[in-house]
């Protein structure tokens, strides 16, 4: 496959505009040329050649709707292939979690380099599409109710976002990113019939100690990720499956019915949220 | 109202040694947790002075009753009236099945005694306003029993106050019991009769894990719900004014065969705008090597805070191990004592406590609020009476 290395100006704005960090960009950009996959952004695609998306979300959704979206193409999502992420998706496709009851998210984060006084309603809607999608991962099916509310001060700075699967199945999604600059927090678990599984950074630090309270490291393990979401595009059968337009696109119907929900104060219910069309497979 | 506040004081209490005024306490039914009745037992301010119950109750209540009179060389009575009449204490410990909290409650606050009471308040909403109101009016103290004093709780309380996190604006609990309450769902054959609750809840007697002892039925909302809806009041000091929840019944066949949840979600919207949730469960004894995840995550204006409270504790493995021990155990954990220190601070210096019956009648709206949004769908407003 042909790499673009030139195109690295411009996924290093796509990547920033997607939440990604710079060192994210330099691993991405690094083990693409390495395995030689196409990463660009979306109008200089060949939709003849495989390649990777890695670029804002909501372009991909407005491709998807226009019809151009090339099977050859697949989304990068990459807290699919987070390594805490994977490891509980595993658990649950083994069946030692047994069916999903309560998936719990928490995902903290300082606002982005480039973004001002509040995150822009098109960075939290990807935002929230990334962690929405994992959830309809997870469940592996649509929620049948979503519920969102947000604090009346400061209402930029956090959202709450409540699903209903069928059959009982729940979710609580939180967000904020308001957080002081620095570091992120993230942590998910998801209690099933049958056992829990618990990702949380809390668990995940180190402690420094340079005088006063010690200061608490996370273990970094994030290039794991990349890797993982780059050895699935290469086709590596222990990287799972690639993500497709489709289900992208999905995750972000769910996030404009959440907006809904939060500005009318009201659950949005099955009949209000945008549906997969039918036959529409999903790489589950 | 001060006046009578003061006039109930000390009426009653004896001197103890070293100087000042022991409380006399009456035990009320000690038929679910007997934490209560030992904590007061064990506290320097306090003195037990009999067992009292109805004599219309079951013999398994007369005999637990009897059993923790025996252990403390106290008498059993089978008269409550009786009792309240002629033992003359100024306190009463209530730990009896939750739909009797209120009327034993009632009956020792229309006789002047301040209350030690177990949760739940009560499954019953108009009840909690009856004894919320009794108390009120005749100037009594109360503490609703909870884990607000746990170091973990105590430390987040602090740090929150000295404004490291800033303003408030969300507080998030999680709140799970990695415990079992009997057959898995699922596992009763269709010719075998549904669970009673009672018999199940007799049945976890042995293990500790009878909250929900009772003939009513109660999910987890309602049995453990209050634990951590007490933590969200007292670390945002804000009531919660609207709930949208969903539950299921995903784990136990004794909740389901009752119609009842045992794992809930719940979005809470409070006063001044601040945002949270709540996701609670028993959800199995093979889901956490402990007593189950109770965490709290608490976003402030300048920085955020995520606790476990289960902190501060060890790690014991060993060989031989009995599978149902918790490796990790709590240390340093003096909640029980703190709670009674401050019920005598209540008692003596008119001090509040950290959950009194109006807070936990407030608590017994919102879980009632939420039962409801499960059922419609719906957000669904709390009928919160101002503290």
């Amino acid at each position: 496959m042909k790499v673009f290395l030139d195109v690295k100006p411009n996924l290093e704005k796509a990547c920033r505009r997607g939440g990604r960090s710079v060192r994210e960009l330099e691993w991405v950009s690094d083990l693409a040329a390495a395995q030689g996959i196409v990463a660009d952004r979306l109008i200089s695609l060949d939709p003849e050649k495989k390649a990777l998306y890695l670029g804002p979300l909501s372009p991909l959704a407005t491709v998807c709707d226009e019809g151009k979206w090339s099977r050859q193409w697949s989304a990068g999502h990459r807290w699919r292939f987070e390594a805490s992420v994977r490891a509980v998706r595993e658990s649950l496709q083994a069946g030692q979690l047994g069916a999903p009851c309560l998936l719990r998210i928490h995902r903290w984060t300082a606002l982005p380099e480039s973004e001002s006084a509040t995150f822009s309603q098109s960075g939290r809607r990807e935002d929230l599409a990334a962690q929405l999608d994992l959830a309809l991962w997870l469940f592996h099916q649509r929620p049948e109710t979503v519920y969102a509310t947000g604090p009346r001060k400061n209402e930029e700075s956090a959202l709450l976002v409540h699903l209903g699967f069928p059959d009982g199945g729940m979710s609580v999604i939180d967000f904020a990113w308001r957080l002081p600059s620095g570091e992120d927090y993230y942590s998910l678990h998801l209690i099933g019939e049958n056992g829990a599984a618990y990702a949380d950074d809390h668990r995940n630090v180190s402690l420094l100690y340079g005088g006063g309270a010690p200061q608490a490291l996370r273990v970094d393990g994030d290039s794991d990720a990349i890797r993982a979401m780059l050895g699935a595009f290469v086709g590596d059968p222990e990287c799972g499956a690639t993500v497709s337009a489709e289900e992208t696109r999905s995750a972000l119907r769910l996030a404009d019915a959440v907006f809904q929900s939060q500005k009318n104060g009201v659950p949005c219910h099955h009949s209000e949220i945008p549906q997969r069309p039918r036959g529409q497979k999903t790489n589950a | 109202m001060l006046r009578k506040e003061n006039s109930v004081k000390f009426k009653n209490s004896v001197r103890r040694e070293g100087g000042g005024k022991k409380h006399r306490a009456i035990v009320l039914s000690v038929v679910k947790h007997d934490y209560l009745p030992r904590a007061v037992a064990a506290h320097p301010k306090f003195q037990l002075i009999g067992v009292a119950d109805h004599a219309r109750c079951p013999n398994w209540v007369h005999q637990r009753n009897q059993a923790f009179a025996d252990e403390f060389g106290i008498p059993y009575l089978r008269n409550v009236s009786q009792a309240l009449q002629t033992w003359k204490a100024n306190a009463a410990v209530i730990s009896s099945e939750a739909e009797r909290h209120c009327e034993l409650g009632m009956l020792a606050a229309e006789a002047g005694l301040h209350l030690i009471m177990d949760k739940p308040l009560s499954p019953n909403l108009s009840e909690c306003d009856q004894l919320a109101e009794s108390v009120r009016r005749r100037g009594l103290r109360s503490l609703v029993w909870n884990r607000n004093r746990l170091p973990a709780l105590i430390q987040a309380k602090t740090e929150l106050e000295a404004g490291k996190i800033g303003r408030l604006i969300a507080i998030h609990c999680d709140f799970y019991f990695s415990k079992d309450a009997g057959p898995r769902k699922g596992s009763r054959r269709p010719e075998e009769p549904p669970i009673p609750w009672l018999r199940r809840q007799l049945e976890a007697h042995a293990d500790g894990s009878d909250g929900g002892l009772g003939l009513q039925p109660m999910g987890e909302l309602q049995i453990e719900g209050i634990y951590p809806l007490a933590y969200v009041k007292m670390l945002s000091g804000r009531d919660i004014e609207r709930v949208f929840a969903r539950t299921a019944t995903r784990f136990h066949q004794a909740h389901a065969d009752n119609q009842v949840e045992d794992l809930a979600a719940v979005t809470l919207e409070m006063s001044g705008g601040i945002i949270g949730s709540l996701c609670l469960g028993r959800i199995g004894g093979a889901s956490h090597p402990d007593i189950g995840e109770i965490k709290l995550r608490l976003l402030g204006t300048q920085g955020a805070l995520v606790v476990a409270e289960a902190r501060p504790e060890i790690s014991v493995y060993r060989r031989g191990q009995d599978p149902s021990e918790f490796k990790h155990r709590r240390v340093a954990n003096r909640n029980d004592f703190l709670l009674m220190e401050e019920f005598a601070r209540a008692i003596e210096k008119n001090e509040p406590t950290t959950l009194d019956i109006l807070e936990a009648r407030n608590i017994a709206a919102v879980v009632q609020s939420a039962l409801e949004s499960a059922r419609t769908g719906r957000p669904v407003s709390v009928d919160n009476i101002k503290t």
